[in-house]
């Protein structure tokens, strides 16, 4: 008797669980889905977003402090131009991997990240943020 | 050496058949190589080959200074970021004996438990796409990707945190992270009884699963397996209830166990620590006190060894640390959990049938950055 | 109109069974376009994605973007490989699939649902007369028939790309085939015990009163599982376990060859679909549609039934994992078998009730 109601037992549970399955693969039919469109919605990041990194010349000091934490050393100082400050860092984005200790340890907070990730280039030196362009990352335009 | 013998099964026996499962397998979950001695269906021997990604971070480590290592380590998990941070944070205050602020720990376990979440988001994730079922493999993405968003609000990054440093925490919660990391909890919670219709419930995959004994507990601790694999055989091992590190030991929460260690049981283990990871970080929202989150410590510690180990979402992960007093380790050894259960996969899977080669691997979870390093 | 051609009888057959067989494989390959399609969508909203988006409305030519990426292809032949039969064995798998669908109705569908434009063309009705699948007196055997060619070809497709994983895929793929074929005769026959016809217009006729699926439920069950089998579909889509042996049997073919593999695997699984209509869920029978669509009810009620079953098709597909291939064997041989021959003792029981029930005459 025990025997049967076994045998009865697993045969309910194949068909119940069969059942439960197909019902919960329909179920996500008619549910709404979570993804986005890519390149015609674009995502939202979140305030902390560590992307790009971009300097503030009007706050950098050019202590070096950054290219000095740099895990990577991908922070170079180099003369700036426009003479104030006297040294500003340049970023190898190549190799830069947007860990974000120069960030924490910049005495007066000039360099910070930037929500800018579409970051592409043709040659290695599209990658690297001269001068001119680590102080508007946000304005350059990656095609 | 082991080529030789592999190449002379092939050549003198004609019944056997040597299938290399890897390096380029969508079944490794990374470049890992599995060299396979087939008889009809059945497998005969395996043989694991290792290396694909070494990265040498552990020589890495000894060329940075300490305060730089920690955003280095959760690339040898890119999917379990935050533990490999948190060990090697651990192993050096313990050398320097630092305190860490009683906010900070709690940070600290409510970003190990949402990776640990996210950690088996992938694996469900991963198995459902080993035995053939991608449904689970989309659900577990989705799911996951819930849990990183709001890591990327508490760190800043979706995959490679960065979020741990000596002494405590580099950020304190965000505005508006309660309300957010509860919606995403039960984003989550909601579709875990999904999850369970398809697998743990359906018959397909209980049949598929059931049968594929593991190891049972005592050949499990003599392999040297830790986390979800060994509880699978029915021990309560668990560091955070053993060892208790950071507050776990004022926290309530089950360690599950499975009862025989078949492929089926280690699933059902994380599916129920998903629930209780669930639960761990519901509770630390709640009763996480105000204060500091990070200490001032010192920048690199004075000579000594740190051991520390902390309980991964596959397993114990554990750094050895040798420091000599100057800015740089001396020596960093990590241990890798993924490691030791994927070199018993010779054990495992002798005499079971090449289809289950795919649910063993996918049961055991490697992660093949941490596993080369 | 075309009767009017005064063709000799036997040239007039020959032109009526060629307008009838190239119309039912143009139906069966547009509805091949349409399983994939849906396939795509219904899977990707099943996993919460969105599927093909691009192409077209709701990416609705994405399938024909990508045929035209597969035929433009280079056609890759590995140099171990047999050359002449590598590309043979193709071809003959996408005739053989596609010799089904003369024997079933499509031919009917079609013109059936041409006759709604005959309030404006008179002549349309001609067309009726072209319907040549309701010839075949042995419809239902000469189908079985064919489906039992295929592992023999899918076998011979693996051996002859000459790779591990082919072979293996054919070797399993001709195990699963072969062994599943005995219960799905027996349920066939079970269903022929029912009719008394191997038509499949009389077994449709037979269900005027009640759908065979009541009158023997087992049996439907039974037949789903083996042609979910036949079809290599989850959860038996061993052969073709992409994390095991990569695609099994077709992992060396590209291009065109792929494009009539992926052609035969699907129309295999769109005619499963129509024969579970057909011989459970009486085919096109159904109430009448109103007004000028009334000639149009039976192939809707037909293609309705057929697409609910391709959906099912797929959401099994979402909802399940794949079989390890021993325990499939041991499936088909320790519970189908005895559950089939156990479903033809129910089956005659069951026709013996319906018979003095006055259901079935
Ligand atoms: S960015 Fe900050 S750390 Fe770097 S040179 Fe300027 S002030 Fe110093
Ligand atoms: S983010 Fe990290 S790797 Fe990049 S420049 Fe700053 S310190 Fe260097």
């Amino acid at each position: 008797m025990s025997r049967v109601r076994e045998i009865f037992n697993a045969v309910y549970r194949i068909i119940y669980g069969s059942l439960l399955a197909t019902y919960a693969a329909t179920k996500y039919l008619f549910l709404r889905r979570p993804t986005i469109e890519y390149p015609t919605q674009t995502i939202q990041f979140t305030e902390r977003y560590r992307g790009a990194l971009e300097v503030d010349d009007n706050l950098c000091v050019g202590c070096g402090i950054c290219a000095k934490v740099c895990p990577n050393t991908c922070i170079f100082m180099v003369p700036y131009e426009k003479g104030n400050p006297a040294m500003i860092p340049e970023i190898d984005l190549q190799h830069c991997m947007y860990c974000g200790l120069c960030v924490d340890y910049c005495p007066p907070g000039a360099i910070y990240h930037t929500h800018v990730v579409k970051i592409v280039g043709f040659k290695r030196s599209d990658l690297y943020l001269s001068q001119e362009k680590v102080t508007n990352v946000q304005e350059l335009e990656y095609k | 050496m082991v080529n030789d013998q592999q190449t002379s099964l092939e050549s003198k026996d004609i019944r056997t058949l040597t299938i290399n499962v890897g390096p380029q397998h969508p079944s490794t979950h990374g470049p890992m190589d599995i060299v396979v001695t087939i008889e009809g269906e059945t497998i005969i021997g395996a043989d694991v080959k290792l290396g694909y990604i070494h990265r040498g971070i552990e020589k890495l480590c000894e060329l940075r200074n300490f305060f730089q290592i920690p955003v280095y380590l959760n690339r040898l998990c890119y999917v379990s970021g935050m533990f490999w941070e948190y060990g090697f944070v651990k192993a050096v205050e313990e050398i320097m004996n630092q305190k860490v602020p009683e906010r900070a720990e709690w940070l600290r376990v409510i970003a190990c438990e949402l990776t640990r979440i996210a950690s088996h988001m992938i694996f469900f994730a991963s198995f459902g796409a080993d035995v053939g079922n991608l449904t689970l493999y989309s659900w577990g993405i989705r799911d996951r990707d819930r849990i990183i968003d709001v890591l990327e609000l508490l760190s800043g990054q979706r995959m490679t945190f960065g979020y741990f440093r000596v002494g405590g925490v580099r950020y304190d919660v965000p505005v508006g992270f309660e309300d957010n990391i509860e919606k995403s909890l039960r984003y989550v919670e909601s579709h875990l009884r999904d999850y369970e219709r398809l697998t743990v419930e359906n018959p397909v995959f209980i049949a598929r699963t059931e049968n594929i004994i593991l190891a049972d507990s005592s050949k499990a601790l003599e392999l040297g397996w830790t986390g979800p694999l060994l509880r699978a055989t029915g021990l309560k091992r668990d560091l955070r209830r053993d060892e208790p590190y950071a507050v776990y030991d004022t926290i309530d929460f089950e360690i599950p166990t499975g009862k025989r260690g078949s492929v089926l049981d280690t699933f059902y283990v994380r599916i129920e620590e998903v629930k209780e990871s669930i639960k761990i970080v519901r509770q630390a929202i709640k009763r996480i006190p105000s204060g500091p989150f990070q200490h001032r410590a010192l920048l690199y510690p004075p000579p000594g060894i740190g051991y520390a180990h902390v309980e991964d979402s596959r397993g114990e992960c554990g750094y050895m640390i040798v420091s000599d007093g100057s800015p740089k380790p001396y020596r960093v050894k990590i241990r890798s959990p993924a490691y030791v259960h994927v070199m018993s996969l010779p054990y495992i899977l002798k005499g079971l049938k090449l289809a289950d080669l795919y649910a063993v691997i996918g049961a055991i979870d490697p992660c093949l950055g941490e596993i080369d390093r | 109109m075309i009767t009017e051609l005064y063709l000799p009888p036997f040239l007039y057959d020959i032109f009526k069974s060629a307008v009838a067989t190239i119309i039912a494989i143009v139906f069966t390959l547009l509805n091949v376009i349409i399983f994939i399609y849906a396939e795509r969508k219904v899977w990707a909203r099943s996993m919460q994605r969105m599927g093909p988006t691009y192409v077209g409305k709701w990416g609705s030519l994405q399938l024909i973007a990508d045929l035209i990426k597969l035929l433009s292809k280079e056609i890759i032949v590995p140099s171990k490989a047999n050359r002449v039969a590598f590309l043979l064995l193709p071809i003959l798998v996408a005739i053989v699939s596609l010799m089904i669908a003369i024997i079933l109705p499509y031919d009917y569908v079609v013109f059936y649902t041409l006759q709604i434009f005959q309030p404006l063309i008179p002549s349309v009705s001609y067309l009726t007369k072209f319907v040549v699948s309701n010839s075949f007196t042995a419809g239902l055997f000469i189908i079985y028939v064919v489906l039992g060619l295929n592992p023999v070809l899918i076998l011979l497709t693996g051996w002859v790309s000459n790779n591990k994983y082919t072979v293996v895929g054919g070797f399993r793929a001709a195990a699963q085939l072969l062994s599943f074929e005995i219960p799905l005769l027996v349920v066939i026959a079970s269903v022929v015990v029912l009719t008394n016809s191997l038509n499949l217009y009389d077994i449709v006729n037979m269900q005027q009163k009640v759908w065979f699926v009541i009158v023997a439920p087992l049996a439907f069950i039974l037949f789903l599982i083996t042609t979910l089998a036949e079809g290599e579909r989850t959860p038996f889509d061993i052969p073709d376990a992409e994390s095991e042996i990569i695609a099994g049997w077709n992992t060396e073919y590209s291009a065109a060859p792929y494009a009539l593999l992926l052609m035969g695997m699907y129309a295999r699984a769109f005619f499963s679909a129509t024969l579970i209509a057909i011989l459970f869920f009486g085919g096109w029978l159904g109430p009448t549609l109103p007004g000028f669509l009334a000639p149009f009810s039976g192939p809707f009620w037909l293609m309705l039934k057929t697409y609910f079953f391709m959906i099912l098709f797929i959401v099994i597909r979402a909802a399940f994992p794949r079989y390890r291939i021993d325990q499939l064997l041991s499936l088909n041989w320790t519970k189908l078998l005895p559950l089939s021959i156990v479903n033809l003792i129910l089956v005659v029981i069951a026709k013996y009730i319906v018979l003095s029930l006055g259901l079935i005459s």
